[in-house]
Order: C-alpha cells, then structure tokens, then sequence
C-alpha cells in the first residue's frame, strides 16, 4: 500500500507543474500536425513495477480468510514505439520484461490440492493454511489504441500478449489436515506439505489492457496500467486445484520520451 | 484536468477493488465420517474406529442378542446425516450405515460391528478383504468369530501399515504394498493363504521414512491427531484388551534378510549400517549387521498405558518394547530370525515352527485379567528396526498358522 501513496503522491506533484510546461506541450502538439510520417513515431523507455495478483476470478468458497497478501517487488523493464495517425489517435506496442509476482497467505477448507509431504505425493481435499508464492518472468508485448485526451494525457486500450521465459509457482499447506483422494477418504493430520506446480503454468499469458500515459515534461513519462489476463494460468489438464487463476497486475511506469 | 485526476484514481482503484471481492459463505462439509459411536450403556470394553470400518467390542451379553441396541448414537461429521441403516437396531451381525455429507455430494457407507468381547487365539490368515479408495488398494486380513447363537462376524483386529503406503502413492497393485497375501498356495504353509511382509524402499523424502517395513500385529493403524508419514511409530497402535494369560506364542514362518541394517538419512539416502542391537533379547550377536525379522507377543497393563500415555490404553511403535506397562513377552530371538532355509535359487522354500514361552516380569492380578484390564500385542515386521527407518529392502518373512497358547 505504502508504495501506491508514494506513486500517488508522485503523481499530484508533477500535476501542479502542469501549467508551467503547458506551453512546451502545446509546441509539441503543433509539431505533431505538421510532423512527416517519419516524425510521427515516438519512442520511450520505460522501468516500473507490477502490483497486483494471480488470482481466481472472485474467490472460490474454498478459501475462507486471506490472512496476508504480499505483492512482491516485480519490476519491469519496457520500450514503446508508438505512432500517432493524427492528433487524437495512436498505435502503441513495444517489448517488455515483465515479473508477476505475489505471495499470499490463506486459510482454507476442503481446497482440492496435491502436495508432496515427505517425499510422498498425497493428492486429496486439505483443510488447514495454504500459501501461495507466485514469481513469474514474462517477455510481453501490448499493442495498445492510444487517445489524446488532454495535452498531457494519453489514455490507452488494447490488449497484450506474454511469454513467460521462466517462473514458480510454489507454496505450503500446514496446520490441517487432508483427507487422502477425496472428502471421504482416510484422514491425515498434522499436515506440513509443500506444493509445486511450477512446470503445470503455461508458457504464455495474453489479456486485455487499459492504461494512462502522462507526460509532465518534454521527455518524462509516467504511465499506469491494468494488465488482465484471459488465459488461465495452469494447462487445461491441470487438476491439482479446482479453479482457474489469471494474471491481473497494475503496472506503473517511469519513462523517457525520446 | 479535473476528469483525468479522476481516470487515473480511478484506474488505480479499480484493481483494488477487484482483489478485496468478498470471502464467499462457507461452503456445507463434504466429509461423511461416523466419528464416533456410543452406548447408552457402559459396556465397552474396545472401540477400533476405522474411515470406513467400526468394530466395538461389549461385555459379553450386555445387550443379550444384540439384535435390539436402541440406545445406539453416531457422532457424525458437521452437518452429516445418515439415510441408511438407522431404521433398525439389529447388530447381531454386520451393520451398514450410509452417511451422506452435508454438501450431499458425498456418501460413505460404513461397516459397524458390536460385538460380544472373545478373542480368537488361532490366526490362520485365510480370510482377506480388499480395502479400497480412489488412491488405491491393498490386502486387509481379517479373522472370524462364531457366537454362541452361531452367527459368524469378522473381525479386524489385525492391522497394518499399508494405509500409510497408499498415502505415498507407490502402490500399484496390493502385492506392491509391504503387507499382503500369498500369491500362491504353494507359498503358504497350510490351507490357501499366508501371510508376507516385505520392507519397501518409498524414496526421497522430507522428513518422512524412505522404508516402509512390511507389518502386521494386533491393534490399529490409525493416523488421527498425528501426521501418518511423519510420527509412523505413533501411528502403530498395539494391542487390544485380553482376559487369559498366555503361555506361549507357536508360529510357523520363514523369512530371507535384504541385507545389512541400512540407516537412512531424509534424502533416502544410506548413510551407514546398524552396528547395534538393542533387541533386549539376550542374543545381541547380530551377524554381519544383517536385518532380521520381528516376531513378538508383549502383554501389557492397559490401565497403566492410560496412566503413562496421557490416556492412551496401548503401546506405540516407541513404546512396545520397552514400556513400564508391559507384564510379560515372548520373542523369537534366536538365529533363525536372520534368516530361514533356502532353495538353490535362494528362496526360502521352508516354514520353521517356533513355540516362544511367555516370560512375565510383573504379576497378573486374576480380576483384572478377568476385566479386561491387559492388552495384548501380537507384532510381526519384516525389519526389527522398520519402525525406525532403519531395514534393508526385500527383507522378507512369510507367517501362518499362529496360535497363542494359554493358561
């Protein structure tokens, strides 16, 4: 949280040096309606972070209290091009190194899992404290319609594509216990598993994106912008929990225009 | 300028508000467990309570026939209900009851056994059950009990480790797991079945056993308040009251040794032989640090377990051999325990008899026998060392036609 009012309170300072740059962007305006095709490219190079989840969509009953969430420090790296048709609308795309990631601490009943406990694969419903480590790397590439809505502001839609270049997904089951294949099946107390499902992620992540540039200089950009997966997470032959996740990340980012 | 500072708040909140979604109501149990059973009156003298089994023994004619025990009651798992077999009381034989959750996704049916308190003294390892789950199956043997009105209850008053081995998964098929029956007449001593217990190797681990010896003794194999793959000695519970004092133990069994007594570190790897025996036996010449076969009767004070082991009236895989409770023992200690004869291929082809004498430490007091105040723990593992991990695998011992002799 504290990182979201540092951003916040980032963001408000550079609004109220708007007026004194408002004359600066207004030139730049002019430069883009008389530009050549070649001047309507606009390049940046962008370093931030990602805060968010990877998460079912709604929470399934099986989790009955969050006792902790952590966004984990996930930075990313980026370039953009982006090519303005007029002095309205955009296309934006670029590369992107994106780390996703979160640990999470949870309580839960009857969670359907498959953890390895002392060497043994023990698949079956557990009841008792999960948590979740999540640290996914991604090589992503948004393509992004980007509108002027104000001289200093860009709003941003579209959607993008992920590759994941190496991840985990990993985590423990303590303090319960499991009933051995199913709710019916023999009891085993005093649970202290780990689970891994790192090789059951799939290698790509694609979903929608809607997004805010702003540009309090000539050449400073701040950006921010809501990253929704579409894809489930795990392989479609996943069993080993009884519900989907997806990637939804809000990334803020700190650029140079070139 | 106003509108933008409000996109852009509200483009930061909105992911928030997308991960603070409300916990969802509680969902209705799945589980569908008797968890307990209980008599109006105080009659039981042992309750053995199994996921899908439930034998209990009774005084003898405390409910006469038991073809009427009204005053049955079930503790269920929350919210759980029974739809069948509550309509009637007769417990003269086998009773099932059908218990569904309160999810109603998931029923069990139960097998609940009343029974007057007799215990068999001749163990011939004919009769076996397939115990089933999703995970697996494996071998269950069970004895069988005639009343006085003639009807005949089996009796699972034998366990075995084998519910833990299913848990670790490595079982495929029931002669996979460390306790089973012959796959062959040939390979009994008399009539169609005998018994093996084989040690396995179960792998790399946390903290768990990488060996699984092969066992099967009088008592339970529970994993209730513990956790099975790690406390596997708490999970052994021996022993199950008994009014007569035995004299001696016969036994025909044969056995072939896996090798040195391995010692195994968490990895499943080995890290050194067992150099040293304990077995309080007298006869501490281990050959060649070879492992060899338990076969064992303890007779304990149960009252007195109750009073060492915080209430529990039995012995455990830390205490069987060496608790204050115990009364008296008969062990097979000599050389045969390393290993019986073999064909030229290396096979034991040949049942040893053995008669081991009860040798007592303490007295038996004739009116706490008479009620059921000691246990008896008959005890067979194809490791002596299996309950601590320690063992070869393909240690191997064969045993039949097992009688205790008493006064």
């Amino acid at each position: 949280m504290k990182k979201i009012y540092i951003i916040l309170v980032l963001i408000l300072a550079c609004l109220t040096i708007e007026d004194i740059n408002a004359a600066k962007v207004r030139v730049r305006e002019k430069r883009i309606e008389k530009a050549a095709p070649a001047d309507r490219f606009v390049f940046a190079a962008k370093a931030g972070f990602n805060l968010g989840g990877t998460a079912p969509m709604g929470l399934p009953a099986e989790i009955r209290t969050i006792n902790s969430f952590k966004p984990t420090f996930s930075f990313t790296i980026s370039g953009t091009a982006q090519y303005n048709f007029n002095n309205k609308w955009g296309l934006q795309s670029g590369i992107k190194f994106d780390i996703k990631g979160m640990q999470t601490d949870t309580s839960v009943k009857n969670y359907q899992l498959v953890v390895s406990m002392d060497g043994s694969t023990i698949e079956g419903v557990f009841t008792g404290d999960v948590t979740t480590k999540v640290r996914n790397n991604y090589i992503t590439i948004p393509l992004l319609a980007v509108y002027d809505i104000s001289p200093r502001w860009d709003l941003k839609f579209g959607g993008y594509a992920s590759f994941m270049v190496n991840g985990e997904f990993s985590g423990t089951a303590t303090n319960g216990y499991m009933r051995d294949g199913s709710p019916i099946g023999p009891r085993v107390d005093g649970v202290d598993a780990v689970y891994d499902f790192t090789d059951d992620m799939r290698k790509v992540d694609a979903g929608v994106q809607v997004g805010v540039d702003f540009i309090p200089y000539k050449h400073l950009l701040i950006s921010g912008d809501l990253t929704w997966g579409c894809i489930p997470l795990f392989k479609s032959d996943f069993t080993a929990m009884s519900f989907n996740m997806y990637n939804v990340y809000f990334n803020i980012g700190f650029g140079y225009v070139f | 300028m106003r509108k933008s500072i409000k996109q852009i708040i509200f483009t930061l909140v909105l992911p928030l508000m997308v991960f603070t979604s409300c916990i969802k109501d509680e969902l209705p149990n799945a589980e569908a467990d008797i968890v307990d059973v209980l008599l109006g009156k105080d009659v039981i003298i042992s309750k053995k309570v199994e996921n899908e089994r439930i034998t209990i023994f009774i005084s003898p004619g405390a409910y006469g026939d038991r073809k009427n025990i009204t005053d049955i009651s079930f503790v269920l798992s929350e919210g759980a209900k029974i739809i069948r077999g509550n309509d009637n009381f007769d417990y003269s034989t086998s009773h099932e009851i059908e218990v569904i959750s309160e999810d109603g996704n998931w029923k069990k049916t139960h097998e609940v056994r009343i029974l007057d308190m007799a215990f068999p003294t001749e163990y011939y390892f004919e009769n076996w059950s397939e115990n089933r789950s999703t995970t697996g199956v494996y071998d269950d043997c069970f004895e069988k009990l005639m009343d006085e009105d003639g009807n005949v209850s089996d009796l699972y008053i034998w366990a075995s480790g084998n519910m833990g081995y299913r848990i670790t998964g490595n079982g495929k098929k029931p002669s996979d797991y460390p306790t089973y029956k012959t796959l062959s007449q040939d390979d009994a001593h008399n009539g169609a079945y005998a018994t093996i217990l084989e040690t396995r190797y179960v792998g790399a681990i946390g903290q768990g056993s990488p060996l699984a010896a092969g066992n099967l003794f009088i008592g339970e194999f529970s994993g209730k308040g513990i956790n099975i793959m790690k406390e596997q000695m708490k999970a052994t519970r021996f022993g199950m009251p008994f009014n007569k004092k035995p004299k001696s133990l016969k036994v025909w069994f044969k056995y072939k040794s896996g090798g040195s007594i391995n010692i195994y570190n968490a990895d499943g790897d080995i890290t050194g032989i067992r150099t040293t025996d304990n077995d309080n036996s007298g006869n501490n010449q281990n050959i060649e640090n070879k492992d060899y076969a338990a076969i064992y009767a303890v007779m304990f004070d149960n009252v007195k377990a109750k009073e060492l082991y915080k209430g529990k009236n039995y012995l455990d895989g830390k205490t069987i051999l060496s608790s204050e409770a115990e009364v008296g023992r008969a062990i097979l200690s000599d050389n045969d325990k390393y290993g019986t004869p073999t064909n030229e291929e290396g096979y034991p082809n040949e049942y040893l008899f053995k008669e081991l004498p009860f040798t007592f430490s303490k007295q038996i007091d004739a009116s706490r026998l008479a009620n059921y105040e000691y246990s008896i723990a008959i005890v067979f593992s194809s490791s002596y060392y299996g309950a601590e991990f320690q063992g070869a695998p393909g240690s191997k011992l064969w045993i039949d036609d097992v009688e205790l002799i008493c006064e």
